[in-house]
Formats: structure tokens, C-alpha cells, sequence
């Protein structure tokens, strides 16, 4: 099985190609903006130095959220085009899970995981995951202050690892509430290689979906109710 | 040669099947009118979800009706700007996918330029150099086509485009949005030369366009008619609307005329007009239009009126000119929000700040 994975959910760009378990290309750069234009020539890297063609690709990996909006269409539109066009299948990871995935395992041993992405406006995205990877939370978005509440309420005892763009945060947030979590050194942003392992995963598990792949921005579109002159029937 | 078009740069999610004869194969759209009516335009965000969740299906329907495979394309164009960068992005990104997958060749269009040459997807005879007006929710300019990529421009709005004059005004008479279309039906009950509105720029040098004048016009008087009679009622309306599309169809009558004087200076065997665009759809502009050029001798050609408006096929079309050209783009190419289609252009006389259309045209 050959998975062609990528993600441009957060600030980072990466593509990946997985073979029968082994990565066999990858790709990854660190942009804020620009995955427009960096993703399908990546893509094709990756596939070239897999000495692969794209109908050699049984399936697609991408990341559906959360992440910024702009970047999770990238991604998403990419993928979903690259499946009809190859008729290939297609499956969407949370960006969360897969920033999870990325911890090493000695790492996240006997306890669980809470990958958290800033999210702006005081918020974050965040899920909880145990250390084999099975949502404990599913994911949300949320002010930091009462996700480490949540957090605090719940899970006082038990040993946690923060990881990602808004684990400083979190964790600075968690203390208030006596619950001291452990953030590992790094970035912590999704990478194409783990979301390749992933759904490598996934699917020998369940198979591929059959279903739509559909973004996760866990936040509506932000648009106000209309204001001004409106001259009903006067 | 076929070529697959994509449109997504504002609130039209489509996708077209169009082959160098000019024979459309399928056209397929889903406006999203719908979506954004609550709100009283288009709010980019939902746009830019909206393409992302139909695109596809679109696509696969258009291929479906074209009965032809993605193999069988010998190119794809999208829509890379000018437009909403959220909604550009969707498409442009589903376009470089389905030619990367295929090996096939790229064309990241300029939806202008897709509008600029829609007339010759159904009009052979028209050759360049030609006269463009272009009429639609963001532009508003007269242009001398001078080829594949080549433009004068002659004339541009300072202030509103007209399609965004029909849509303001039509909130202000409570008709619903899109403007245009629910003018155009109010106008037809109504009396034209009931009220009284101003042309803006009629009568004088040059090619320049301007609505907001007008807009404002309107909005006064709704006002008196409120304070004087107290209510508005439906013929009120209807009369209103009626003036209001008469008088935009006059000022663009005076302004195309003053471009064609231009035009004419050229000395060409062959003239052409043509246009298009959304407000290129309105009934009364085109019968206005087709009277002057026929007081002027000037071949006219506008598009049907599903042509006029947003479409994939005049994208695919400005791919199938580019393409037998050798026009074609990297996958690498970045959606623009901005992009004139005469670069050298400046700003017109007393255009403002960079408002809606400073950003786009
Ligand atoms: N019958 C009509 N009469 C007048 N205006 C119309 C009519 N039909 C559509 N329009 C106007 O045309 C505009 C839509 O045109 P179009 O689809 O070409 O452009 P757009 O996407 O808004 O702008 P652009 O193409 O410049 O990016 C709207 O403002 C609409 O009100």
C-alpha cells in the first residue's frame, strides 16, 4: 500500500509518501503563509523521490482541522481534487491526533496527551487523547482558561503532556489549578510522515471511508447578522 | 482540444467542459445565493466553505455530462484572482491538483480575461483588436482587446461598479439580493421617467464611469417619498426601480460611445463591441446598447445572459485561448485579489482611498 500524505494546517507545509510501513520521501518547510503555492509542487517531489507516479498511490492522508481556515481548505481542496481526479480514496485525520501521533512513545507512556494549537482571541483548539492514541475528548475550541479547567476537574491524578503551538499557554493556565503538565521541547506541528503512519493505521484497521471528507474548523464562519437601512415593506 | 474550467473567485461555484471549437460540452453551476442572503452580500468566509463543500461534486458532474475523462483534458484552468482570496484559493488549489494528477497543463486564469474573451467562445467573427465593455459586481470598464493577454483600458469606474449599484439599491427598495435581477423584474412594471435621477459623467470627456452618485440619489429620494406620503408602496417601488435601471443604462450608453469615438481612431476594416459581465445580463441595457450600435453601424456582440454572468465555461474558454498560445502556468502560482488587466492603467481621476474596487480592479 502507498499513502500519499500532506498537511498545511498550521504553519508548517509537509508531504510524505508511506511504503508497506516505511516513509519513502518526505518533504517539510516552516511558512506562516504561502502554502498555495508550495503544497502541489512538494506533492510531486515527494512522489518523484518515492520513484512513484500517481497512479501508483492506493490512497490519500490529509489533515481536516483544526487549524487556520485558509489552511485547512488548501489541504482539503488539494485532497479532495487529487482523489477524483486519480479516483483514489481518501481519508481525513484530525491536524490534533496527528500532533499526538508525532510524541515518542517512551514520552506519552502511562499518560494522556493534549495536543493544543493557539487558536487566537484567547482561545485554543485542543482534544485529549490516551497514550494509544484513542480520543478521550474529542476535539473543541475553547479559552485556555476553561479548557485547564476542564482538564484540572477531571484529570487532577493522572500524568499530562501538552504538546503544540499552545502548550505554553495551557500548561501556564493548568497550574493555576495545581496540576502540573509536562510540555516537551519543539514545535510540535503536524508532519505529513506521521499523518502517513496514521492512516496507514486507520485503514488497515477500518479500510478506507467511503464517505466525504469534510473540513473541521470548529468555529463558525464569524459573520454578523446584517445592520443598516433596510426598507422592509414600508 | 478540451479544456476544463473552474470558477470560484466570488459566490459561483462552477465548472465547464469546453472545447476548441467553442462547443460547450457541459457547464455546471451552483450559486450560493442562498447562503449569503441572510447577510445581504457575499461574506467571503461562508464563500470560501461554500466552494470547498460543492466543488467537487461539480467537477465530477461536469466531467460526467462531457462524458469524457480526466485523461482526455488537454488542460485545466482556474480562476486565480481577481476575487475573494479565500474563495479563489478553493479552486485555484482543485485546479493545480486535477493537472498535477494528470500531467496535464495549468492555466490560472484572470476572471476578467475569462469575461473579456466569453464572446468569442460563441461569436467566431469576433477578432482582436476589439472594444470591450465589461459590466459586472466589481467592474465597470471599457478596454481595447488587443489580444490574448493584451489590454488597453480606456475607462474604469471612481467610484461603484453598476452590478453593485443594482444590489445596494435593491436593499434599499427591500427587493433582495442579487440586485440585479430583482430590479430588472421590478423595473418592468414600472414607469422610467417617473422620477427624475442624475447621469454621472454623461456628456463629458473620456470613458470614465460613475454610480455612487446615483445610489445616493436613490436613497434621498426614498427618503422624501417616506416623509411626504408616508409609506412606500409597491408601485413606488416598481417606478423607482424602473428610473434608477434607465438611468445606469444611459450612462453606460454615453460612455461606450465616447470610448467607441476611440475606438474608431484605430481605422480597422472589422469593428467590434462587445459585451459582458453580469449587468451585461439586464434586458434593458443590452435593447439600449443594440440600438446605439446599430444608429452607429457597429457590430455588437454580448453573450447570452447565462453567459454573462460567472460561469466555468469563459474560464474554460480564456484556458483553450491561452493554451493554443503556449500560455501556461507552474503549479506554484499564488491566488491574487488584485489583478488589473491593464497593468499600466493607473488610478482614475478622483478615485479615493482604495475602497471595494481600489482592491480588486
Ligand atoms: N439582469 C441583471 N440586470 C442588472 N444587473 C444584473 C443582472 N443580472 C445580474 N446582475 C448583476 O451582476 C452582478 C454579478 O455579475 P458577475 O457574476 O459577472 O460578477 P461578480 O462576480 O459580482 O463580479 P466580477 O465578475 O467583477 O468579479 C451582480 O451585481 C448582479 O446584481
Amino acid at each position: 500500500m502507498n499513502i500519499l500524505a500532506f498537511d498545511t494546517t498550521t504553519n508548517a507545509c509537509s508531504a510524505a509518501v508511506l511504503s508497506e510501513g516505511k516513509i519513502l520521501a518526505e518533504k517539510s518547510i516552516k511558512i506562516r503563509i504561502g502554502h498555495a503555492e508550495k503544497l502541489i509542487p512538494m506533492i510531486i517531489e515527494v512522489i518523484e523521490n518515492a520513484n512513484l507516479t500517481f497512479k501508483e498511490i492506493s490512497g490519500i492522508g490529509v489533515t481536516r482541522g483544526p487549524g487556520s481556515f485558509a489552511g485547512v481548505r488548501i489541504g482539503l481542496a488539494t485532497a479532495r481534487a487529487v482523489a477524483l481526479a486519480s479516483n483514489k480514496p481518501l481519508l481525513g485525520v484530525v491536524s490534533l491526533k496527528v500532533i499526538a501521533a508525532g510524541l515518542k512513545k517512551d514520552q506519552v507512556e502511562n499518560k494522556i496527551i493534549v495536543p493544543v494549537m493557539d487558536a487566537r482571541k484567547g482561545q485554543c483548539y485542543v482534544a485529549i487523547y490516551k497514550s494509544n492514541l484513542n480520543t478521550i475528548l474529542e476535539p473543541f475550541a475553547m479559552d485556555f482558561g476553561k479548557t485547564a479547567k476542564i482538564i484540572a476537574s477531571t484529570r487532577k491524578d493522572t500524568n499530562i503532556i501538552v504538546a503544540g503551538s499552545g502548550s505554553n499557554q495551557l500548561s501556564i493556565e493548568l497550574e493555576k489549578y495545581g496540576v502540573i503538565a509536562e510540555v516537551p521541547l519543539g514545535d510540535h506541528l503536524p508532519r505529513a510522515s506521521v499523518l502517513a503512519r496514521v492512516t496507514c493505521e486507520i485503514v488497515q484497521r477500518e479500510g478506507w471511508p467511503k464517505t466525504v471528507v469534510s473540513p473541521l474548523y470548529l468555529r463558525d464562519s464569524g459573520a454578523s447578522p446584517p445592520s443598516g437601512i433596510f426598507l422592509k415593506n414600508a | 482540444m478540451i479544456v476544463l474550467g473552474i470558477e470560484s473567485s466570488c459566490d459561483e461555484t462552477a465548472a465547464a467542459v469546453v472545447n476548441s471549437q467553442g462547443k460547450i460540452l457541459a457547464n455546471v453551476l451552483r450559486s450560493q445565493i442562498t447562503d449569503h442572503e441572510f447577510y445581504g452580500g457575499v461574506v467571503p468566509e461562508i464563500a470560501a466553505r461554500s466552494h470547498l463543500d460543492h466543488l467537487d461534486k461539480i467537477i465530477s458532474s461536469a466531467m460526467k455530462q462531457a462524458d469524457i475523462s480526466f485523461d482526455e483534458l488537454d488542460g485545466v484552468a482556474a480562476t486565480a484572482g481577481p476575487g475573494l482570496i479565500g474563495a479563489l484559493m478553493v479552486g485555484l488549489m482543485t485546479g493545480k491538483a486535477i493537472a498535477a494528477t494528470n500531467q496535464k497543463p495549468l492555466i490560472a486564469l484572470n476572471h476578467l480575461e475569462g469575461h473579456a474573451l466569453s464572446p468569442r467562445l460563441v461569436d467566431q467573427e469576433v477578432s482582436f483588436p476589439y472594444l470591450l465593455l465589461l459590466v459586472s459586481g466589481g467592474h465597470c470598464q471599457l478596454l481595447i482587446v488587443q489580444g490574448v493577454g493584451k489590454y488597453k483600458r480606456l475607462g474604469t469606474t471612481i467610484d461603484d461598479a453598476p452590478g453593485e449599484a443594482f444590489d445596494k439599491v435593491s436593499k434599499l427598495l427591500g427587493l433582495g439580493y442579487p440586485g440585479g435581477p430583482a430590479i430588472e423584474k421590478a423595473a418592468n412594471r414600472g414607469n422610467p421617467r417617473k422620477y427624475k435621477l442624475p447621469r454621472p459623467l454623461v456628456g463629458r470627456d473620456g470613458c470614465d464611469f460613475s454610480f455612487s452618485g446615483l445610489k445616493t440619489a436613490v436613497f434621498h429620494l426614498i427618503q422624501k417619498i417616506g416623509d411626504t406620503e408616508l409609506r412606500l408602496d409597491k408601485q413606488h417601488k416598481y417606478d423607482i426601480a424602473a428610473s434608477f435601471q434607465s438611468a445606469v443604462s444611459e450612462v453606460i450608453r454615453d460612455r461606450t460611445e465616447s470610448a467607441l469615438r476611440e475606438y474608431r481612431k484605430l481605422n480597422l476594416k472589422q469593428e467590434n463591441l462587445v459585451v459582458a459581465g453580469g449587468v451585461a445580463a439586464n434586458s434593458q441595457l443590452r435593447e439600449n446598447l443594440e440600438d446605439m450600435a446599430q444608429k452607429l453601424k457597429i457590430r455588437l456582440s454580448i453573450p447570452h445572459p447565462s453567459l454573462c454572468t460567472d460561469n466555468g465555461a469563459m474560464i474554460a474558454w480564456g484556458g483553450i485561448e491561452r493554451l493554443k498560445l503556449g500560455l501556461i502556468d507552474g503549479y506554484e502560482f499564488a491566488p491574487r485579489a488584485r489583478w488589473p488587466l491593464d497593468p499600466n492603467a493607473g488610478r482614475p481621476p478622483g478615485m479615493g482611498l482604495p475602497g471595494k474596487l481600489g482592491m480588486k480592479a
